[in-house]
Formats: structure tokens, C-alpha cells, sequence
């Protein structure tokens, strides 16, 4: 039981207000999710050459509208994605470290990066599956009649996806609904456009619209982060 | 017959700066001394004392060390701490509450 006086009405909204006050501006000061975006907008614009140049393996056809429609998959690309997403876990946690300790303050980034590691290695069992199974990827894949629930899961369990939900989970570490909104526009860009240039279109160029609207996506949201928090004050920059 | 919210206030808790550290403790998983005192611009002095206090409650566990050749103090919550926030947080909404109703 208190000893203190009788609280004036006043006085429990102060120091409720105060306790808010001090909580939103550890959790301004603790934001840093643009690195994280930049990272794998720089990621994901580097993978045009593995892509475009790694050896692609043509794996199954199935005859579609009169003509025919082949599965295809580059082993460099294969294994691109999970080694270079796998790398860029190490400078965003490097990034984190730094800021906690140059700031006097630390951040719940471990569930993020495991979860991250974690998604990686599960798309990417997955990638392998697909390219073993390529006849299961043909009969279940819609050529033309626009994005089907299997065609939107596939989206979310490719590099791209992994990316997005592993942001998901660093916005609601940072409770950032800035970042949950750019993470929402990424996730539904990568599912939207997942018919762009795909399959229907011969161009070995073709995949290369999907890489460059889901890396600008994050680079602008990196950028637009960025921004906000430099206008927030020099502490929050 | 029902508990008056007052009753569930601590006197360690129920404190602008000591409230102030326990909150700042809570969102951050460590936090060092300096950024402690300049967020809540106390002297090193008057920082010192609430965290006694809260150390001697068992509220919080204070770490020193180095960092190359700096010396640091790191500041964390124990569960008594984080509990005790919480139900400060708690009591302090009912009472809100309460006064609010009284006062309508």
C-alpha cells in the first residue's frame, strides 16, 4: 500500500503520458529498417546477372492453346537467392549491433534475423523440390487466366517473399506502421506482378520487369524510411 | 468491498523518473547509462539514486563493463521489473478511469 498523498486527477495522465512519451521515443530511436530494405533492394537488383546468365535447365513442357509451354529453371539463380540473402542477414545485424551500441540502447532484432534464416532456408528446400518435381510445377501453374491461390502461394514462398514476411515481422518489432505499409505494397506487388513477362513471354529479358519492380519497391521504401526518420531529428536519423 | 486502484501503486514504481526508467528499460532489451540520463536529462548524480532503488528492489540489474577502454553501465529489467511496470501501468489506468467516473 502507498504512503503517498492522494493522487491529484492530474497526476496519473502525467505519468501515464510521460511512460507513453518515453516508450515512442526509444521506439523512434530504435528504427533503422531502411538499411534493411536498401540491403535487399541492392539484393535483389544483383540477381539480374545470375538470372539472366546462369545456366538454365528446361525441365518440362505441357501443350497449352495450341502450342507449348516449358518450365525452366537457372541453377546460378538457384542458389543465388539463399547464399545472398544468407549474406545479407550479416551487414543488417552488423547494422543493429552498431547503432545499440553507439546509442547506449539495445533492439529485439534476434527474432527477425532467425525468422529471416529460417524463411530462407525454407524457400529454398522448396526451390529445390520444384526443380526436381517440375511436372507437379507445370500442372498446378495458370498460363493466361490470371493469378490462381497456387500461383499467389508460389509468389510467397519464392527469395521475394521471404523478404517481404521476414519484414513483416521487423515492422512489428520496430512498430512501425510506416514499414508495415511498405511491406504490404511490397508483399502485393510481388504477388500482383507475378504475371509480368512470365512463362507466355520468350525473351530471355523476360524475368527481368519482375526483378526491377520488386528491388525499386524496396529501394524507394528504404529511401522514403530513410527520409522520415532524418526529418524526425538528427538522434533518429 | 472493492479495492481502491491506489492500493495497487508501489511507492518504488509510483515515481516520474524511476516510471521514466522502467518504461525507457522495457521497449529497449538493454539500456546504457548515458542514454539514460540524457533521454531523461538527469544529472549522473540524481540517475544514480532511482537506480538504486530500483536495483535494491529488484526491479532492474545493473551491468558494468568495458567496451574497448570505455566503461559502460548497462541497464536491464528484471521479470519483478517488467512485472511491476505493468501493473503500475495498470493501476494507473484505473485510477484514471475511477477519477474520471467520480468526476462525470
Amino acid at each position: 500500500m502507498t504512503t503517498e498523498p492522494a493522487p491529484t486527477s492530474g497526476e496519473p495522465q502525467s505519468l501515464l503520458a510521460t511512460a507513453h512519451e518515453l516508450t515512442r521515443q526509444v521506439r523512434r530511436e530504435q528504427r533503422g529498417a531502411w538499411f534493411p530494405l536498401l540491403v535487399f533492394a541492392v539484393v535483389t537488383f544483383a540477381a539480374t546477372p545470375f538470372v539472366r546468365y546462369g545456366h538454365r535447365h528446361p525441365t518440362h513442357c505441357t501443350s497449352v492453346q495450341g502450342g507449348y509451354v516449358c518450365s525452366s529453371y537457372s541453377a546460378l539463380a538457384l542458389w543465388y537467392w539463399p547464399v545472398a540473402l544468407l549474406l545479407a542477414y550479416l551487414p543488417i545485424s552488423w547494422f543493429y549491433l552498431i547503432r545499440s551500441r553507439q546509442r547506449g540502447m539495445g533492439t529485439r532484432i534476434q527474432p527477425y534475423i532467425v525468422l529471416g534464416v529460417v524463411l530462407v532456408g525454407l524457400t529454398t528446400a522448396w526451390a529445390l523440390w520444384a526443380a526436381a518435381h517440375p511436372a507437379f510445377l507445370a500442372g498446378t501453374l495458370h498460363v493466361g487466366s490470371g493469378a490462381q491461390p497456387t500461383d499467389v502461394l508460389y509468389r510467397i514462398a519464392s527469395p521475394a517473399g521471404a523478404i517481404g514476411l521476414a519484414l513483416l515481422l521487423l515492422a512489428r518489432i520496430e512498430r512501425s506502421w510506416a514499414l508495415a505499409t511498405i511491406t504490404a505494397a511490397y508483399l502485393i506487388v510481388v504477388v500482383a506482378a507475378f504475371d509480368v513477362g512470365r512463362l507466355t513471354h520468350p525473351s530471355p529479358w523476360a524475368f527481368l520487369p519482375h526483378l526491377l519492380i520488386d528491388g525499386g519497391v524496396l529501394l524507394v521504401g528504404g529511401a522514403v524510411l530513410a527520409l522520415i526518420q532524418r526529418a524526425q531529428g538528427p538522434s533518429a536519423a | 468491498m472493492t479495492v481502491h486502484p491506489v492500493n495497487g501503486l508501489d511507492d518504488v514504481v509510483h515515481q516520474r523518473v524511476r516510471l521514466g526508467i522502467l518504461a525507457v528499460a522495457q521497449q529497449a532489451r538493454r539500456v546504457e547509462f548515458t542514454f539514460l540520463r540524457s533521454t531523461l536529462d538527469l544529472t549522473a548524480g540524481n540517475l544514480s539514486q532511482h537506480l538504486s532503488v530500483l536495483e535494491n528492489a529488484g526491479l532492474i540489474a545493473i551491468e558494468k563493463g568495458y567496451e574497448g577502454r570505455r566503461a559502460r553501465t548497462w541497464i536491464q529489467l528484471t521479470k519483478s521489473g517488467k512485472k511491476a511496470l505493468r501493473d503500475e501501468i495498470a493501476s494507473l489506468k484505473s485510477l484514471i478511469q475511477q477519477l474520471e467516473t467520480n468526476a462525470t
